[in-house]
């Protein structure tokens, strides 16, 4: 302590207290700008430059890729989760939510009772008639748990002892791009961080050279409503949340393999070097997201070796291309996906999501959702079957389902072979699978129609609470402060389904 | 000059009250002694010791009314601790007078007086002692207690945390309180809340939000130690170059904003301040041992680490097939310290050999081992019997033979048990008996 020292312009010694001096003024500085009231941040913002010149940034980011102090609030479940989302909204009358009463009612109209008043979609609104339809696919029940699933998947029948089904998800959005936010974000306007990005802020990564957060798109499906980046971005979390996305081909990561005539000898000493001038910049201006970006050069690099490693099929045996379908020798595919993200999952990384697109049938239900099926079904159930021997079920959460379900009532004509369904977020059904989820059982039930739900409902949120808890996360506890209020997945709602629970 | 006289013969108070407590307490034990065990010899010196204590008792109540008077006291602890004192002296004269004249008071109003004396000089000496040392100086430690030892709130996340309840009330508290607090406000300055903080002493003042270099308690507390204005006076432990960041921080970037939380503020700020917060679950693990350090020179070995739980201290505790660099089994003797602490474990493909499952045996807490695809055999698997705590055993891929699964029966609390790649068969006659609701024997698909 020196003398005089309230003279002198306070400073800190201590290099933490200086980041967070430097990233407070930047942030109110922000704050106060957009607020037009700036020139005050300034001052003290340009006060502190001087003072703070010639410090050595800390590793603060370090720290944060073990995710925050704290967590899990309790001890988890589930380790890892594999997200199979099956984008556009398969229907749950076609695969699973067997209505045999609809079989007698076929053709008939969709009673108003039923109904009640609710709101459809500018697509089928305009109908003179609602005929219930009843599916095209014979149903029957599998293994001790008698669960029934259609003719479509005949690998998934095999496996539904393995499965937790919820037959009575709800979803308060009628549309893709909102429905399907809302599943990864938890808010049906873009924003918000993913779920992945939620999990890897809070828990960390538990394989430092992969991303804790990985993508995979299927590249055989019928791309009938557009997949987008903030599906898996980071929202308002800094930017090293976010998911990255492996593409099928040569370069699984684009960007990532070095330049022709380019060795890489001393990428390690450029990189050295860039870090260093970064960390000038981070000097000067404090933005967090120049720490983001000297740790995602880093992830860079060291995925320069991990990735080529992890996405090697040829040590995978004849065997598993057999369960896993023929697809499954061609990356990209949705059964490539699958076996890279058992790849991926036994290399520890937390969060694998695969989107396979296709799943919106309006029109032609009967043929197009038999192609899907045929693209998915085997490679899902060997993805379980695979996972199970390998004793990964104890410990990874694998969920499967769209963004909605479908209706009840054909869209368009209803002929002898041909319906359509348009979208339906009042009842659908999602299966869960491995980590701290029942076996073989069924959650919430239908009204016969298939239109309402009549028990237990679970709404997205609800699912979005209950794979944190099986994360040992408590959805109300981890927040994040953005825009003067605290922000979570749940927003402020969910409750943890506590009926699926081993 | 007369109040430099008064405050310098009133300091002699602390040191006197010491006599009429050792006098009447020994007036009572003499007389305690004398009826129990009839000795007379003692009894005879009751009321000398008495007339001792009542005089010493005037005396120290003199010296405590002046210094009362010097300042810096005040308030209901004084109040009651002045009335207590006094009473006492009352009491201490009366009971030497019953004492003196014992024939011509009954002996029931002998030992009132003396009881009643002894709860009197109790009382005194507790509020004498609650005004030097703070009010819950006595019971902050109660090991019953809500709040052992501190005040500090317990909080169920970082996202609670607010910069001044949290973290700079507490340095208040530990370090200024014993003399800025109600009933001892030095310099008519109390910081016990905020308040109090903002209401300032007697010169105006003592924060100026947005602007620490203004601010009077800054200014106190960077003095050079020497100087007459330091603070906390007379030699009492300064505030660290932490503490005074923190709070200069606080003034000028959370203007003083009592409400200013953690979370307002950066990441950065969260990670510097946990240690500093008492976060639920955060004070276990420290108790059972584990620290970062620890953890991170595990991590420097090639071990994966996480959290499991802060409550229980429970890890998850990996070692990567590509670190065991075949030296797997040295590498697990760096565990031993966290035996207890090891919930999970994975030694998948890390070359472990049966002697080593000797030593995974004694991680008592055991939940989930994965020792697939290792060089393991019927004689260290039977080690894991003891195990009782295990749920789920991963032996693929090891030598595993069906009479070495025996043991693995002892374990009650199994549930899930691998063996695929193994020598053992699904259709074995011990495995059909494990088989059942609680325990699933898993083999290839």
């Amino acid at each position: 302590m020196s003398h005089h020292h309230h003279d002198a312009p306070l400073r800190s010694s201590n290099r933490d207290l200086q980041e967070i001096e430097k990233k407070m003024d930047r942030r109110r500085f922000l704050t106060k700008t957009s607020l037009g009231i700036g020139s005050l941040a300034l001052g003290s913002l340009l006060g502190m430059e001087k003072i703070l010149a010639g410090n050595q940034p800390t590793a603060l980011l370090g720290e944060s890729s073990n995710g925050l102090k704290g967590l899990p609030h309790f001890i988890p479940k589930a380790k890892r989760i594999i997200y199979l989302f099956q984008s556009g909204g398969p229907s749950q009358l076609d695969l699973f939510d067997y209505k045999p009463k609809l079989v007698d009612l076929h053709g008939q109209e969709l009673p108003d009772s039923v109904r009640d008043g609710q709101r459809l979609t500018g697509m089928s609104a305009d109908q003179s008639s609602f005929p219930l339809t009843a599916s095209a696919f014979n149903f029957r029940q599998y293994g001790q748990s008698r669960a029934w699933v259609s003719e479509l998947m005949p690998h998934t029948a095999g496996i539904v002892d393995e499965l937790c089904f919820i037959k009575s998800m709800q979803t308060g959005q009628i549309n893709h791009d909102p429905a399907i936010t809302f599943f990864q974000t938890g808010h049906q306007l873009p924003g918000r961080p993913s779920m992945g990005a939620w999990l890897s802020y809070g828990l960390g990564s538990d394989n430092q050279n992969l991303p804790a957060f990985i993508v995979l798109v299927s590249k055989n499906a019928v791309q009938d409503q557009p997949l987008y980046a903030r599906l898996w971005g980071n929202g308002f979390l800094p930017s090293q949340y976010q998911g990255i996305q492996f593409r099928s081909g040569k370069d699984p990561v684009l960007f990532l393999g070095n330049p022709e005539h380019y060795d890489g000898k001393d990428r390690r000493e450029m990189l050295d070097y860039l870090k260093s001038l970064n960390e000038v910049q981070l000097d000067t201006y404090g933005d967090p997201e120049i720490s983001a970006r000297i740790a995602q050069y880093e992830m860079a690099f060291k995925m320069q070796t991990s990735v080529p490693e992890v996405t090697d099929m040829s040590k995978e045996p004849d065997w598993v291309y057999e369960l896993y379908g023929e697809d499954s020798r061609d990356p990209g595919t949705y059964a490539a996906n699958c076996l890279l993200a058992r790849k991926l999952i036994e290399n520890d990384v937390k969060f694998v999501q695969l989107y396979h697109q296709g799943w919106d049938q309006h029109g032609n239900l009967p043929g197009g959702i038999k192609n899907q099926c045929r693209k998915t079904d085997q490679a899902t159930a060997a993805l379980i079957k695979d996972l199970k021997q390998r004793g990964l079920l104890e410990d990874t959460l694998v969920v499967w389902g769209g963004e909605f379900g479908r209706t009840v009532y054909s869209q368009g004509t209803l002929s002898e072979d041909n319906y359509g369904r348009d979208h339906h977020p009042r009842c659908f059904t999602n299966w869960m699978c491995g980590a701290g989820v029942k076996p073989g059982f069924t959650y919430g039930e239908t009204d016969d129609f298939g239109y309402n739900v009549v028990k237990d409902p679970v709404h997205v949120h609800d699912m979005q609470a209950t794979i944190l808890h099986l994360f040992g996360i408590d959805h109300e506890k981890l927040t994040y402060k953005h825009q003067g209020r605290r922000f979570r997945l749940t927003d402020v709602e969910g409750h943890v389904v506590k009926g699926i629970l081993t | 000059m007369t109040q430099d006289l008064i405050t310098f013969i009133g300091r002699f108070h602390p040191v006197w009250v010491h006599l009429p407590i050792g006098f009447l307490i020994i007036a009572v034990l003499f007389k305690g002694n004398a009826v129990l065990g009839k000795k007379s010899a003692l009894d005879e010196a009751v009321s000398f010791a008495l007339l001792l204590g009542a005089i010493s008792a005037f005396i120290a109540a003199v010296l405590g009314f002046l210094l009362s008077q010097s300042g810096g006291y005040e308030g209901k602890l004084l109040d009651i601790h002045l009335a207590a004192g006094w009473i006492t002296v009352l009491l201490g004269g009366i009971a030497w007078w019953v004492n003196k004249n014992e024939q011509r008071f009954s002996k029931t109003l002998n030992y009132s007086v003396l009881g009643l004396l002894i709860l009197a000089l109790t009382i005194t000496g507790h509020f004498g002692g609650s005004l030097t040392h703070g009010e819950d100086y006595l019971t902050a430690y109660v090991p019953f207690g809500k709040n052992q030892g501190e005040s500090q709130r317990i909080l169920s996340s970082v996202e609670e945390a607010e910069l001044y309840a949290d973290l700079i009330q507490p340095i208040f508290k530990s370090k200024c309180e014993s003399c800025h607090r109600s009933g001892k406000a030095k310099g008519e300055l109390m910081l016990i809340s905020f308040e109090s903080l903002l209401k300032g002493g007697e010169n105006g003042p003592v924060i100026i939000p947005a602007n620490p270099e203004k601010s009077e308690l800054i200014r106190r507390v960077t003095l050079l130690p020497d100087h007459e204005d330091f603070m906390p006076a007379e030699g009492k432990k300064p505030l660290t170059e932490e503490e005074i960041q923190l709070i200069t921080w606080w003034i000028e970037k959370g203007k003083a904003d009592p409400k200013f939380t953690l979370m307002a503020a950066d990441e950065a700020l969260i990670a510097w301040a946990i240690p500093r917060l008492k976060i639920q679950g955060t004070e276990l693990i420290q108790a059972i041992g584990i620290d970062s350090i620890q953890i991170q020179q595990l991590e420097k070995k090639g071990f994966r680490v996480r959290i499991l739980s802060p409550q229980s201290g429970a890890l998850d505790v990996v070692l990567p097939e590509e670190m065991a660099k075949s030296q797997a089994s040295e590498l697990l003797k760096a565990l031993l310290p966290i035996k207890e602490n090891v919930y999970w474990l994975s030694m998948a493909g890390t070359g472990i050999k049966d002697s080593d499952l000797t030593l995974i045996s004694q991680f008592s807490n055991l939940r989930r081992l994965r020792i697939e695809n290792n060089p393991i055999s019927d004689d260290g698997i039977a080690a894991l019997k003891n195990l009782t705590q295990l749920e789920v055993l991963n032996l693929n891929g090891t030598r595993i033979s069906p009479t070495g699964l025996g043991p693995l029966a002892e374990i009650k609390s199994l549930r899930s048990l691998y063996l695929w790649n193994t020598a053992v068969n699904p259709q074995d006659e011990w495995v059909l008996k494990m088989n059942s609701d609680k325990v699933k024997v898993v083999f290839g698909s």
